[in-house]
């Protein structure tokens, strides 16, 4: 999943940096481009009644999203923290995307919530922040917790495990340490 | 005091909308000035577009269509956010308002003669969250509540130093009784009545 504006920024070069080594490990990888699709990050009012049903899902785009997270063994979230957290049409992707039989579902039996996501096995984030990360610590770094709790959750697999990489402190860019997160990542798809 | 009650939810007749009325109801009683944003009745769009974020990379400030947001959060002096926690924190709408409304110039500005930022937002002395969550205090705690977290570290950070958020939040909204529900929208009544 990439959410950043421009395809010439930094998230842009790192999306391409991860692909690129996915796809060099042998891994099949499937990319969703919030921009690029034109996702809409509002729930509208529709989609909010239609949520405490048994079909919560409108919009065929979010059905396909849907389809594509069903079979995924790995998750790589790609994007800008602004504000201490997603961009707001990441944020919506979640709201929309992850509803009652996606991204959990209720045994009827035990009334019991399970997680949705039985296929994943790895969840990643990757983010770039304007701030230092002590700065990012002390803002409580809420984008880094969603993906490392709240979404490591919707994973039944007791083996999932979640991993985050950070490069902080973009407010005043160095060439080296870019360079050097960059390999970072590379490494980390690699071995993912 | 002039308070600003900025409420974030696309169905009208929601439980958090009540919530809402309820605290605009109390807080006109009071006698305070009130200025109410309703993101969705609006049609705020949350998504920062390409070419918006190119002009603040060459160092343009707010989208000037916005400027009517940044208006109210000059004259506001208490803050009140009305939404549903979702995913652990900030609708997708009202990130968004974040993203687009609070930039550089309208909540923090450059210190002349120093790289160091300063807020512009110090004459906001009170916050005030009234939400709702559809997991248990349990379930969230062990997210991390990062909703709850971004108000209490970000937000904070920038309003006035004396600046202490306050909490109306109800849990478990899911699956409780309706009793549990009137008396959460009796606490958000108590809370800003005087």
């Amino acid at each position: 999943m990439f959410a950043h504006p421009s395809q010439q920024s930094l998230s842009a070069t790192i999306c391409r940096t991860a692909v690129a080594a996915l796809a060099r490990a042998g891994h099949e990888v499937n990319l969703i481009d919030l921009y690029a699709d034109k996702f809409v990050a509002k729930m509208s009012r529709d989609e909010r009644l239609a949520y405490e049903t048994d079909s919560p899902i409108l919009d065929p785009l979010v059905g396909r999203y849907a389809a594509q997270l069903a079979l995924a063994e790995g998750l790589v979230f790609i994007y800008p923290t602004w504000h201490g957290s997603f961009p707001a049409i990441m944020k919506g992707w979640f709201e929309r995307v992850f509803v009652p039989g996606v991204g959990w579902a209720l045994d009827p039996v035990t009334n019991k919530a399970s997680g949705g996501l039985r296929a994943t096995r790895r969840v990643v984030g990757v983010s770039t922040y304007g701030s230092s990360r002590l700065h990012t610590m002390r803002m409580a770094d809420a984008g880094r917790r969603v993906v490392k709790r709240n979404i490591r959750f919707l994973a039944p697999k007791t083996t999932c495990r979640a991993k985050w990489l950070g490069l902080h402190g973009l407010d005043r860019p160095n060439a080296q340490r870019i360079a050097r997160f960059l390999a970072k990542v590379d490494h980390a798809m690699v071995h993912l | 005091m002039r308070v600003l009650m900025v409420r974030v939810h696309p169905v009208r007749e929601s439980l958090l909308q009540a919530a809402g009325d309820r605290a605009a109801n109390a807080i006109a009683r009071a006698g305070h000035e009130l200025r109410q944003l309703d993101l969705y009745a609006d049609g705020f769009e949350p998504i920062v577009s390409e070419e918006e974020w190119r002009a603040r990379n060459s160092g343009a400030r707010l989208t000037p269509s916005l400027q009517f947001y940044a208006d109210a959060l000059d004259w506001a002096e208490h803050l009140v956010l009305v939404y549903p926690t979702w995913f652990g924190g900030f609708p997708a709408m009202l990130k968004g308002w974040l993203d687009r409304v609070w930039v550089s110039g309208v909540v923090n500005e450059v210190v002349v003669g120093s790289r160091r930022t300063r807020s512009r937002l110090r004459h906001i002395t009170r916050l005030t969250v009234v939400t709702t969550h559809g997991g248990s205090k349990f379930m969230n705690s062990l997210g991390g509540e990062p909703g709850r977290r971004m108000v209490r570290r970000r937000i904070r950070s920038l309003c006035s130093r004396r600046c202490r958020p306050r909490w109306v939040a109800l849990y478990g909204n899911d699956r409780c009784a309706p009793a549990k529900r009137v008396e959460f929208l009796d606490s958000v009544e108590r809370r800003f009545a005087g």
